[in-house]
C-alpha cells in the first residue's frame, strides 16, 4: 500500500517538476520575443503622454506636436532613438531660422516665397538623399519645418515669430521626454547590438574565407555572401554612429571600429580577387596552378578556426592572430619553395604568370588577413587606443549615393511643393495647406528611404485606419471626459494598437502611421473644440496629402530613385573612372567603401529574387572591385620608376585607354583597352628580361606585370564584356542625334 | 539672478542659458568617463549619465543662484 502511495508521489512530484519546467521555458521565450515589444510599447506611450501633460501643463499652443515627436523618434534601441532625436532637433532648429528669414524677405509675395520655399526643400531633400543616414533625417526636418511655419504663416507674417518658437519648444518638450524615457526606462542599448554585429562580420568573413578555400562554395552563393557582406558592412556602421550617442565606450572606439571594418573590406577584395583567377584558371582546365596553391590554402584555412569554427569573440581571436603570425614568418621561405618546385614542371608561359599573380595575390592577402585579425583582437583590450608605431591614417565608410538620384529627388520635393502650393493657393480650401505639408513631408521622407512606394503605402493605410477610430474616440468618448486622467484613459486603447503594431517589422508603417495621425485628428488641448467639419476636412486633407506624395513619386522622375540598378551600373564606372584619373589622396579607401556601398543599394533594392540584369550589375562592382584594386596599385608602381622609362610610358597609356573605356562603354574602346594591356605586358616583359640583375626596378616591373595580368583577365570577363548598360545609352543617343536633326 | 535675460531683444528664461552650459560640460565630463571606463563600473550606465547631467545642472545653477 504504502510503496503504491510512494511511487504515486513520485510520479506526482516528476509532473509537477515537468510542468514547471515548460512554464518556465514558456515564460522566458515570451520575455525574449513578445516581452520586449510590450516594454517598446509602454515605453512608447509612457514617455507620449508624459510629454502631453507637460505641454498641457505649460499651456502650449498646440501639445499634440509633442506628443507626436515621441512616436516619430521611439525606435527600438535608445542610441538609435537618441541619434534621431538630436538630428530632429537640429533639423527642426535650422528649419524655424529658415523660415523666419524666408518669410522676413518675402512678406506678402505668395510667389516668392514659394519659390524661395521650394528651393529651400529641394536643397535639404538633395542632402537627405546623398546621406542615407540618420543625418539625412535633419535633412528632411530643415526642409519641411521651415514650409510648416511658412505657409500658414502667409496671411499673417506677423505671427510667423511665435509659430516658430512655439514649434521649437513643443519639439524640444516631446524630444527630451522621448529621450530620457528610453534611455533611462529599461533602455536596450545599440552598443550590444554592435558588439554582435561585429562578431558576426567576422565570423562571416573568416567562415567565408575557409569556405572557399576548401573549395566547398559556388559562384551563386559567393554573390550572395557578397550582397549579405556589403549590408554588413553598412549596418556596422550606422550602428557605430548610433551607439555614439550612448553611455559606453564605443565613442572613444570608434577608430577601431573603422579599422576593423576598412581591413575586413580590402582582406575580402584580394581574397576574391584570388578566388575568381582559381575559379577562371579551373574552367579552362588549366588545373597545374591551383592544384600548386593547394598546401598554402591548406596551412591558412586550418588556423583560421578554433576547434572547428571562427573565433566567438574579440579575445578568442588573438590565437588565431598568433598563429597567422607565426605562419607569414615563414611565408617568404615557403613561397621560394613552392617557386621553385613549379618551374621544375616545366609551366608554359601563360602558367608562370599565373602563378607569379596568384602568389602575388596570396602573400597580400595574407598581410591584409593579419591586419584584419589583429584589429578584431584590439577591440577586446581596455585601452582604447590605436598601438603606438601603428601609422595607418584610419577613414571612415563613407556612403555614396548616385548623385544624379539626390539632384532628381531635390528636384522632386521642390517641383511638388511649388505645384500643390499654387494649386492650394488657387483652390481657396483652407485644410489644404495640411496636404501640401504632408505631401512635402513624404516626399522628402521618401526619397532617402530604401522603399519609397512602400513607406508611403504604408503610411496612407496608417492614417486611413486611424481616421474612423479617431472620429469615434473624439466625439463619443472624449465629449465626456473629465480630467487628464480619463483623457489618458480614452486614448490609451487606440495608442496601444498602434504601437504594437509599429513593432512589427513589416507593418511597422502602418503602426507609426497610425499613432500620428490618432493624435494629430484628436488634437487634444486644454480647451477641446469639438468641431465634426474641420474634422472630417482635415483628415481628408491629410489623407489626400499622402496620395498626392505617392502621385508626385509616379509622375516626376520615377526612375530616380534610391537602389535604381541603372544608377548603380553608371555610379560603378564613375567609381572606376575616378581611379585612373584621379589624384585625391585614400583613393583606395573611398574606392572600396564607396562601391562597397553601391552594392549595399543594390542589395537594399532587391526585391524577393534577383533578376538576370541585377547580377549583371553585381558581377560588374565586384569585377571593377578587383581591377581597381590592379590598377591603384600600377599607379603607384608607375610613380617609382623615372618617368622616362618605357614601362612607365607603357602603363601611362594602358590607364589612359582603361579611363576612356571606363568613361564611355563600347566594343571598339574595350578592345582598344584590351589591346593597350597586352601592349604594355609585352613591353614590360621586355624589359624584364633586359633587367636581369636583383635590383629594385625587377621587383617593381614584376609586381607590375601581375597587376596588369589582373587586368586583362579582368577585362575579358564576362561581366565586363556585354554590358546592356553600353547598348542602352548607345541607343539612347541615336535617339536624342535623331530628334535633334 | 535675474529670472529672464534678452538675447538679441528676445527674452529667455536664463535657467535655459544655464541648461545649456551644463549640458555643455557633461558632454565633456561623459567624454572622460568613456575614455577611462567609468561605464565599466557602473550598474546603469544611462541613469548613471542622466544623474550626472541633473548634478551639473543643478550645481551649477545654484552657484548663479
Amino acid at each position: 500500500m504504502s510503496s503504491i502511495d510512494q511511487s504515486s508521489q513520485r510520479v506526482q512530484a516528476s509532473w509537477h517538476r515537468h510542468v514547471r519546467r515548460s512554464l518556465k521555458r514558456v515564460a522566458q521565450d515570451w520575455i525574449g520575443t513578445e516581452g520586449q515589444r510590450w516594454i517598446f510599447v509602454l515605453k512608447t506611450v509612457i514617455a507620449a503622454f508624459l510629454a502631453l501633460w507637460i505641454a498641457f501643463r505649460l499651456g502650449f499652443d498646440s501639445p499634440r506636436s509633442a506628443m507626436m515627436t515621441v512616436f516619430i523618434v521611439a525606435l527600438p534601441s535608445s542610441g538609435m532613438a537618441l541619434e534621431k532625436s538630436i538630428y530632429r532637433l537640429l533639423g527642426t532648429l535650422v528649419g524655424c531660422a529658415v523660415s523666419l528669414g524666408i518669410v522676413g524677405l518675402f512678406p506678402q509675395q505668395p510667389m516668392l516665397l514659394f519659390l524661395a520655399l521650394a528651393l529651400w526643400v529641394g536643397v535639404c531633400t538633395g542632402g537627405s538623399a546623398l546621406l542615407r543616414n540618420a543625418r539625412s533625417y535633419g535633412f528632411v526636418l530643415a526642409g519641411y519645418t521651415a514650409c510648416m511655419i511658412a505657409l500658414p504663416a502667409i496671411n499673417a507674417p506677423l505671427n510667423v515669430f511665435e509659430f516658430a518658437v512655439s514649434r521649437v519648444t513643443e519639439i524640444t518638450v516631446g524630444i527630451l521626454c522621448a529621450a530620457f524615457v528610453s534611455d533611462a526606462i529599461f533602455p536596450r542599448h545599440q552598443s550590444d547590438q554592435l558588439v554582435q554585429a561585429v562578431r558576426g562580420l567576422y565570423r562571416n568573413v573568416v567562415q567565408l574565407c575557409h569556405d572557399a578555400m576548401q573549395g566547398s562554395i559556388t559562384d551563386a552563393q559567393m554573390e550572395k555572401l557578397h550582397l549579405q557582406f556589403a549590408a554588413e558592412v553598412a549596418a556596422l556602421e550606422s550602428g557605430r554612429a548610433a551607439s555614439w550617442f550612448e553611455a559606453g565606450d564605443v565613442r572613444t572606439r570608434s577608430h577601431q571600429l573603422h579599422a576593423f571594418n576598412s581591413s575586413a573590406m580590402v582582406a575580402l577584395t584580394t581574397f576574391h580577387t584570388l578566388h575568381r583567377l582559381m575559379q577562371r584558371l579551373r574552367v579552362q582546365d588549366d588545373l597545374l596552378v591551383p592544384q600548386q596553391m593547394l598546401p598554402l590554402y591548406r596551412d591558412l584555412s586550418q588556423v583560421l578556426l578554433i576547434e572547428g569554427q571562427p573565433a566567438r569573440h574579440a579575445a578568442e581571436a588573438g590565437t588565431t592572430r598568433i598563429h597567422i603570425a607565426a605562419l607569414s614568418e615563414e611565408l617568404p621561405r615557403k613561397l621560394a619553395e613552392l617557386r621553385d618546385e613549379f618551374l621544375r614542371q616545366s609551366p608554359t608561359p601563360e602558367q608562370k604568370l599565373a602563378m607569379e599573380t596568384a602568389l602575388e595575390l596570396f602573400q597580400r592577402f595574407h598581410d591584409e588577413l593579419l591586419q584584419m585579425v589583429s584589429d578584431y583582437h584590439a577591440l577586446s583590450g581596455r585601452l582604447s587606443l590605436i598601438p603606438a608605431g601603428e601609422q595607418r591614417k584610419i577613414l571612415s565608410y563613407s556612403p555614396s549615393t548616385p548623385p544624379m538620384i539626390a539632384l532628381a529627388s531635390g528636384l522632386r520635393s521642390a517641383s511638388a511643393l511649388l505645384i500643390l502650393a499654387l494649386a492650394w493657393y488657387a483652390l481657396n480650401w483652407p485644410s489644404a495647406v495640411g496636404a501640401v505639408i504632408i505631401a512635402v513631408i513624404f516626399c522628402g521622407l521618401a526619397s532617402s528611404s530604401p522603399d519609397p512606394d512602400g513607406l508611403i503605402r504604408q503610411t496612407t493605410f496608417g492614417f486611413a485606419l486611424a481616421v474612423p477610430f479617431a472620429f469615434f474616440c473624439a466625439f463619443f468618448m472624449l465629449n465626456h471626459v473629465e480630467g487628464y486622467l480619463m483623457l489618458i484613459l480614452a486614448m490609451l486603447p487606440f495608442l496601444l494598437a498602434g504601437a504594437y503594431l509599429s513593432t512589427w517589422k513589416k507593418v511597422a508603417g502602418i503602426g507609426i502611421g497610425f499613432n500620428l495621425m490618432f493624435a494629430q485628428m484628436i488634437a487634444p488641448e486644454n480647451m477641446m473644440r469639438f468641431n465634426v467639419a474641420s474634422f472630417l476636412n482635415d483628415s481628408m486633407a491629410q489623407v489626400i496629402g499622402l496620395i498626392l506624395a505617392a502621385l508626385m513619386f509616379a509622375l516626376i522622375l520615377p526612375e530616380h530613385r534610391q537602389g535604381s540598378r541603372r544608377h548603380i551600373a553608371r555610379a560603378l564606372w564613375e567609381q572606376a573612372w575616378q581611379l585612373c584619373v584621379s589624384n585625391k589622396p585614400n583613393l583606395r579607401h573611398q574606392f572600396e567603401s564607396r562601391v562597397r556601398d553601391l552594392l549595399n543599394q543594390l542589395n537594399m533594392g532587391i526585391r524577393g529574387t534577383t533578376d538576370a540584369a541585377t547580377r549583371q550589375t553585381l558581377n560588374q562592382a565586384i569585377t571593377l572591385l578587383e581591377i581597381g584594386h590592379a590598377i591603384l596599385d600600377l599607379r603607384d608602381l608607375r610613380t617609382r620608376l623615372s618617368p622616362n622609362h618605357p614601362a612607365a610610358k607603357a602603363k601611362e597609356a594602358c590607364i589612359d585607354r582603361l579611363a576612356d573605356y571606363f568613361r564611355e562603354r563600347s566594343s571598339a574602346r574595350h578592345a582598344k583597352a584590351v589591346a593597350a594591356t597586352e601592349a604594355a605586358g609585352k613591353v614590360l616583359r621586355d624589359e624584364l628580361t633586359r633587367t636581369e640583375d636583383a635590383s629594385g626596378d625587377a621587383w617593381i616591373l614584376q609586381r607590375a606585370l601581375t597587376n596588369l595580368h589582373m587586368i586583362h583577365t579582368s577585362l575579358l570577363d564576362s561581366a565586363l564584356q556585354t554590358s546592356d548598360t553600353s547598348a542602352y545609352f548607345s541607343g539612347f543617343s541615336d535617339k536624342e542625334a535623331n530628334h535633334a536633326a | 539672478m535675474p529670472r529672464e535675460i534678452a538675447v538679441f531683444g528676445i527674452l529667455m528664461p536664463s535657467l535655459l542659458a544655464v541648461f545649456l552650459v551644463s549640458a555643455a560640460i557633461h558632454v565633456g565630463i561623459d567624454w572622460l568617463c568613456g575614455h577611462f571606463g567609468v561605464y565599466r563600473h557602473v550598474w546603469h550606465r544611462s541613469l548613471f549619465r542622466l544623474c550626472l547631467l541633473i548634478c551639473i545642472f543643478g550645481a551649477v545653477a545654484l552657484l548663479i543662484y
